[in-house]
Parts: structure tokens; C-alpha cells; sequence
């Protein structure tokens, strides 16, 4: 995490994705050794006879080996799932490429998303680096900033509040167009002896009741769609998974814990998941 | 644990929650909770109704069993029988309630907490006690309800898609 933004007394940075997470995995692709004069021509070749790259589009075709006169190219064939050895003989043996040097070399399964996985897997095969489009760094307004240290500070309190056992939390649930906190709840476990009321999914069914008893033609919205969440500490996997069915905009919350959804899983970037959130670490200022 | 005789009738049950939920036009999942071989808890999904995303078949059924005076240690002793692999909420959630054992019907390719999506009945981190999980009783029965649900037009979906084209496939189930 290494963009922060100043929101009043607390220090706010994306939770890096998924995909930003994501350690080196390779696969096994079929590569040959040819000189600089050959390179169009088997390129035109395997454009022709061979599968598609199919996944690894990041991948560069060509690595450069050596330096001068000693140079060569190391090319990318087709990717070892794709064909075997014995049908990949059969395609170039009466071709001018029957006498290729043919060996099988490993390259990144994914694209490098951050600087630190770029320079990871080009060690491994040259990669084209691309970083995510929607994933700035983030920038806050003024307004932005005083409703975001605002809500914080609220979750705080209803965390203080909460009775001291140390499991209490506070959420609040805000409106980012309204830049307002619109619900607040404090975890109720204890008083209501039910272990599955921490205070996400009660503050979630307080924005549900709102919204059964609401009139028609009164504003409103589709469950929590596009709502921000505050939170005193991160939600557990239950509570993340269930900000996902709520389908709600952004998460920010104070204090992390390993055993969290966000951490553990990356619950708000799941790829297989039918909706994803911006999730904001904040820290309170040493003299908050 | 049951002969799997027992096994079925409480499936069927969970089928007959999943009937109501279909019925009530929420997505058709239902459960049952065992102990000492009689059902203890019964819910089905009502999110719609409630408005609320997070109404699954599993946290209704434990907040009406909780509300009526189950107490939370007696879920150490009791077995879930519900239509659908729980999501990965529902999957955490019965670790936080300490559930002995889970049995469902059908996989939950999109959501599935034990196992599909995520391991989370089985993996050490998380809160709460990992439990062990078996699927595939009634597997075709609660996916034929799903598939029925869903080539129905959702109108509470923020934007409902006309389905009058859609057609329910079964030639691959054995019902």
C-alpha cells in the first residue's frame, strides 16, 4: 500500500485487488533459437500454423539473448497445453523450419499489474507492465475529506461505546453524493446473544428496513448499491461477503486483521464474484 | 449422523422451503436444521421481500431459532440440510455458530463458500470452527427449481431482462 491521501486526522490507502496480489504463476510454452534475419519470417510462420496465444497476451513474443554479435532471439511458439511436441514436429517438418532448436521455456500465467510484479516477471520472460486503468491513486476533495474523517470518527465512537469486551465494532453507512452518513450501527452480539449480529449486518438491516417503509416515490435506492461503508475494524469474512451481495461502492476501515475478509480473501475484488468495491485502509494520525 | 434415509426426508424438507421461496418469488433456496434427528429450524430466502441482500435461507433460519430460544452451544450438536451450497457469507456464518455439519444439494458455482468459490467451511483462518460439508443430495432437484426461477423475469431486479425467450432446460437432469 503505498498511495495514501490525507483525509483530516486519518491517513486513507487502497486496499490493493485481487490481481494486485497475485504472486508468480507460470506455464510452460514451446520456444525456439533464431537470428535477428529470421525473426519476420517465423513470426509470419506461426501466425499461420500454430494456436493463438490463448491468456498470456501480456507475454512478450521475442526475448533478446546475449549482446552483439553473440545476440540471438530466443521466439514463442505456441503454448505447451495447447499442442504437444509430437504435433508441433509434425507442423514444422516439412516446413524450412524442420531443423528449429526447440525447447520448452516457463512465462508469467498473469499480467503484471504493479511495478513490484513487473520487475518479478520479467526475470522470468519479458512482459508488457499494465498497470489497472481504474485503480489511481485516490484523490479527495475538500468535502470529500471532512465527510470521510467525519464518518471515521463516528465508527470510533461507536466502537468506544460498544462496551469494552474487544470485539466491539462500529459501521456507519454513508451516501457519497450527499457526502452524509445515512445509518449507524454498533455490534449487538452480546446484547442479542446472537453471534452472527456484528455490526455490518446490522447496520445493513437498518438500510433495509428504511427501504421496506419507504412510500413510493420517495428516494431511494437497489439494497446498498453504490454506498460507501465505514468501518471501526475490517469486516470478517461474513460481513465482507455480505457487503458484496449489498453491492455497495466503497469500504473504509480502521483497524486490519489478518483473519478479515479483506485481507484473507480480497473479498471486495474477487474475480469470480458478481461485484466488486474499492476498499480504503485508514490510519488515525499519531496525534489524532 | 442419520442412515441416509433420514438423510433424504430432511433434504425433502429443505426442498419444500425452497418450494415456498420460489412460490414468494425469492431466489428458491431452503434449510433445515437437525438435532437429535428432528428438524430444530427451517428457513428460506427473502431477500426480496426484506430488501435486503444479505435474507439468505441460513441466517433466517438461525436468527428465528436464536429469537425463539435455541441457545448457540446446542449448534455444535446440529446438522444443516440446505438446497444450495452455502454462499460464502452463509459458509462463515455457520462457523461463527459453531455448526457441526452441512449437507446440500447443489453446488453454488457463482457464491459457494464450501469450496466453489471459496474453501471457507474447511480453511483455518477464518473466525469461527471449520465443519465438515458434503454435497450432491437432490443435486437435480435444486437446480431444476433454480432454473425455473430464473427463466422467470425478476422484477425487482434494478434492471429486469425480458426472458419470454428463455426456455427450461432438464434433459440433463435425473428427476
Amino acid at each position: 500500500m503505498a498511495e495514501g491521501a490525507r483525509c483530516g486526522r486519518y491517513l486513507v490507502e487502497r486496499v490493493p485487488i485481487e490481481e494486485e496480489r497475485q504472486s508468480l504463476e507460470t506455464e510452460d510454452v514451446f520456444t525456439a533459437r533464431i537470428t535477428a534475419q529470421q525473426a519476420s519470417r517465423i513470426l509470419g510462420f506461426v501466425g499461420k500454423a500454430l494456436p493463438r496465444l490463448d491468456g498470456i497476451e501480456h507475454v512478450k513474443r521475442v526475448r533478446r539473448e546475449g549482446h552483439g554479435a553473440a545476440a540471438s532471439l530466443q521466439v514463442i511458439l505456441c503454448q505447451c497445453r495447447l499442442l504437444e511436441r509430437a504435433q508441433l514436429d509434425a507442423r514444422i517438418q516439412s516446413t524450412e523450419w524442420a531443423d528449429l532448436d526447440i525447447a520448452v521455456s516457463k512465462v508469467p500465467t498473469t499480467p503484471a499489474y504493479t511495478k513490484d510484479q513487473f520487475d518479478r516477471w520479467r526475470a522470468v520472460w519479458p512482459v508488457a507492465y499494465r498497470p489497472l486503468a481504474k485503480l489511481k491513486k485516490p484523490e479527495f476533495g475538500e468535502r470529500d475529506q471532512e465527510y470521510i474523517d467525519a464518518a471515521l470518527r463516528l465508527v470510533q465512537q461507536l466502537c468506544d461505546q460498544g462496551g469494552g469486551d474487544g470485539r466491539a465494532a462500529g459501521v456507519a453507512i454513508g451516501d457519497p453524493q450527499a457526502r452524509r452518513v445515512v445509518a449507524q450501527a454498533a455490534d449487538a452480539t452480546s446484547e442479542s446473544g446472537n453471534p452472527l449480529r456484528h455490526a455490518t449486518m446490522c447496520c445493513i438491516a437498518h438500510m433495509a428496513d428504511r427501504e421496506a417503509g419507504r412510500e413510493a416515490g420517495e428516494p431511494g435506492g437497489h439494497l446498498c448499491e453504490g454506498l460507501d461503508v465505514f468501518a471501526s475494524r475490517e469486516p470478517c469474512v461474513m460481513c465482507a461477503m455480505a457487503l458484496v451481495h449489498s453491492r455497495i461502492g466503497r469500504l473504509f476501515f480502521l483497524e486490519p486483521r489478518d483473519s478479515g475478509g479483506i485481507s484473507h480473501y480480497s473479498i471486495h475484488s474477487r474475480q469470480q464474484l458478481n461485484h466488486h468495491f474499492t476498499c480504503f485502509r485508514c490510519v488515525g494520525a499519531a496525534d489524532g | 449422523m442419520g442412515d441416509e434415509e433420514e438423510q433424504r426426508r430432511f433434504m425433502g424438507e429443505a426442498l419444500r422451503m425452497a418450494e415456498e421461496a420460489y412460490e414468494a418469488a425469492e431466489v428458491p433456496v431452503g434449510c433445515v436444521f437437525v438435532r437429535d434427528g428432528a428438524v430444530v429450524g427451517r428457513g428460506r430466502n427473502e431477500t426480496n421481500v426484506a430488501k435486503n441482500g444479505t435474507r439468505h435461507a441460513e441466517l433466517v433460519a438461525i436468527d428465528r431459532m436464536l429469537e425463539s430460544g435455541f441457545r448457540v452451544e446446542d449448534f455444535g450438536t446440529t446438522q444443516l440440510y440446505v438446497t444450495v451450497e452455502p454462499c460464502v457469507m452463509c459458509a462463515a456464518a455457520l462457523r461463527l455458530v459453531g455448526i457441526e455439519r452441512v449437507v446440500y444439494g447443489c453446488a453454488n458455482d457463482r457464491f459457494g463458500g464450501c469450496g466453489s468459490v471459496l474453501p471457507v467451511s474447511s480453511d483455518p483462518v477464518p473466525d469461527g470452527a471449520p465443519y465438515p460439508s458434503e454435497g450432491g443430495l437432490f443435486r437435480d432437484q435444486a437446480i431444476l427449481m433454480l432454473r425455473k426461477f430464473y427463466v422467470r423475469e425478476n422484477a425487482v431486479a434494478p434492471q429486469p431482462r425480458k426472458k419470454a425467450a428463455r426456455e427450461l432446460k432438464t434433459q440433463d437432469l435425473q428427476l
